[in-house]
């Protein structure tokens, strides 16, 4: 996953610790994990709450930015406090806009 | 997911319609303090539809207030719900209850019983029994012991071999087994041969032996005796009056004959025919015709006629009719080889229907002789082994000890 450049500051050495054990980097730090079923569900991990909710576009913070999801007939299916899962007709999906 | 649904709705949850202020505000508060939303849908601009468990619901109603939405539920779905509404109706939950208690309580009682398995007793007999040991319809079913009552059946009655007492919902069953005890038939039984034998083995089951192994017996003849004498004398022993038993095994020769004649007549019709009446008015006859046969060799149709008048009356005249017509006689070869596979057939299949049950073939033969009058003799005979042992009753114990 590639990294904005605003972000480099983010704790170098806990990269690297991750890094160093091989563990999943979304499970420890705030990177989203991001999971596409067709185009009719994506589920959203990490998230950091919704910033909008329309039926043609849900954007939603992470802690890499923002992802801006686009269709027609959105629904959040669930949201938990580390997850959403959206369902609709999913058209374009942008990441860190 | 099927299985998510089904699980939420073990829980509980309410479909609330969240309106005004800022909705994602209001989500994003709500999964922030770990309450689950799901199912969310926007109706229009400023108002949703969520989904949120029954736990959850005093939080989510807090989340509304701090962020200024306004909230109702629409509907309310799961299992508690669902006991609410039935404490709520006392009276149907009270009714649930008394049903299941009192479905337990009678069926913790006997309500019938039931004996099967016999055919000689009399199941009242067994069933008075049963009520004096305090298995009646009425009774606890805690107080039956069925292993013990089953021992004390058999103690009561020696004429039964086994009795299973099982509990099956409200009946008592029991099972019975009865001896079944030797026929003794009165008299003396004897056991005489079915046939004439070469007698091969005897197994005696009761009696006295009175032919051996290897002996020729007739038709009829005494094998096994159901008196049994003293040793070295003659005199039957007073009370040894048996019911004689036994497996008398013998080759026994069975043959069947068929004459297969070598010649068949044949009479072929030349045509010619002579008719003879003779008219018959009470004792008064005379004849029209010739009054001996006009052939040598001819074959004979006899009529009658006499005025149809009824069964009453006897009608005064009648004509007898006789017309001979002529033939040829001939006499003609039989295909001997066709005319004895036939014989050969039907007497195997005649002789075969004579054996015995149980009957082992031995040997098969077949002989064919000459006779006199242009016939075949074709004589089929099996041995077989045999249970030759019949029971023959006398009524004759009596004069046999006067002796």
């Amino acid at each position: 996953m590639r990294t904005p450049a605003g972000r480099n500051r983010i704790d170098g050495v806990q990269e690297k610790v991750v890094d160093l054990f091989e563990i999943p980097k979304h499970a420890l730090l705030d990177i989203p994990r991001v999971v596409l079923v067709g185009n009719a569900e994506l589920v959203l991990e990490n998230h950091m709450g919704i910033l909008e909710y329309r039926e043609d576009r849900i954007r939603v913070a992470t802690g890499r930015g923002e992802i801006t999801v686009e269709g027609k007939g959105l629904s959040i299916a669930r949201i938990l406090k580390r997850e959403i899962a959206i369902e609709g007709q999913i058209r374009r999906l942008d990441l860190w806009r | 997911m099927a299985l998510a649904e089904l699980w939420s709705y073990f829980k509980g949850y309410v479909i609330i319609r969240v309106k005004g202020g800022t909705l994602e505000t209001f989500i994003n508060t709500a999964s922030a303090r770990g309450i689950d939303l799901w199912g969310i849908t926007k109706i229009d601009d400023r108002s949703l539809v969520v989904r949120v468990y029954l736990r959850d619901l005093p939080a989510a109603g807090r989340v509304l207030k701090e962020t200024g939405c306004g909230g109702r539920v629409e509907k309310k779905v799961g299992v508690p719900f669902l006991i609410m509404r039935l404490l709520k109706r006392r009276g149907l939950a009270a009714g649930a209850i008394l049903f299941s208690v009192a479905l337990y309580a009678l069926s913790s009682f006997v309500w019938f019983v039931d004996v099967s398995g016999l055919e000689r007793a009399e199941p009242e007999a067994v069933l008075e029994f049963m009520a004096r040991e305090g298995v009646r319809p009425g009774v606890l079913k805690r107080s039956i012991n069925p292993g013990a009552l089953s021992k004390r059946i058999l103690a009561e009655f020696p004429e039964f071999a086994w009795a299973g007492v099982q509990i099956r919902g409200t009946m008592v069953s029991i099972e019975i087994a009865e001896k079944t005890l030797p026929e003794v038939k009165p008299g003396v039984v004897d056991v005489v041969a079915a046939e004439d034998a070469l007698i091969t083995n005897v197994i005696v089951l009761s009696g006295e032996p009175v032919v051996s192994e290897g002996e020729t017996v007739t038709k009829g003849q005494t094998l096994i005796s159901g008196l049994i004498m003293q040793p070295g004398t003659d005199r039957p022993r007073q009370p040894e009056v048996v019911n004689a038993k036994g497996i008398v095994l013998g080759r026994v020769w069975r043959s069947h004959q068929e004459i297969v004649p070598l010649v068949r007549q044949i009479e072929t019709p030349t045509g010619r025919v002579k008719k003879t009446r003779r008219v018959v008015m009470g004792r008064f006859n005379f004849c029209i015709g010739p009054k001996t046969p006009p052939f040598t060799a001819f074959v004979r149709q006899d009529k009658s006629y006499s005025l149809p008048l009824g069964h009453l009356i006897k009608a005064p005249v009648r004509v007898d009719e006789a017309i001979y017509r002529e033939v040829v006689r001939r006499t003609e070869l039989v295909d001997k080889e066709a005319a004895l596979a036939g014989s050969k057939e039907k007497a195997r299949r005649a002789l075969m229907e004579r054996l015995p049950k149980g009957a082992r073939v031995l040997d098969e033969r077949e002989d064919v002789k000459y006779s006199q009058d242009r016939a075949l003799v074709y004589t089929y005979t099996v041995e077989t082994v045999e249970d030759i042992a019949k029971e023959r009753r006398e009524e004759r114990e009596l004069e046999r000890s006067a002796h």
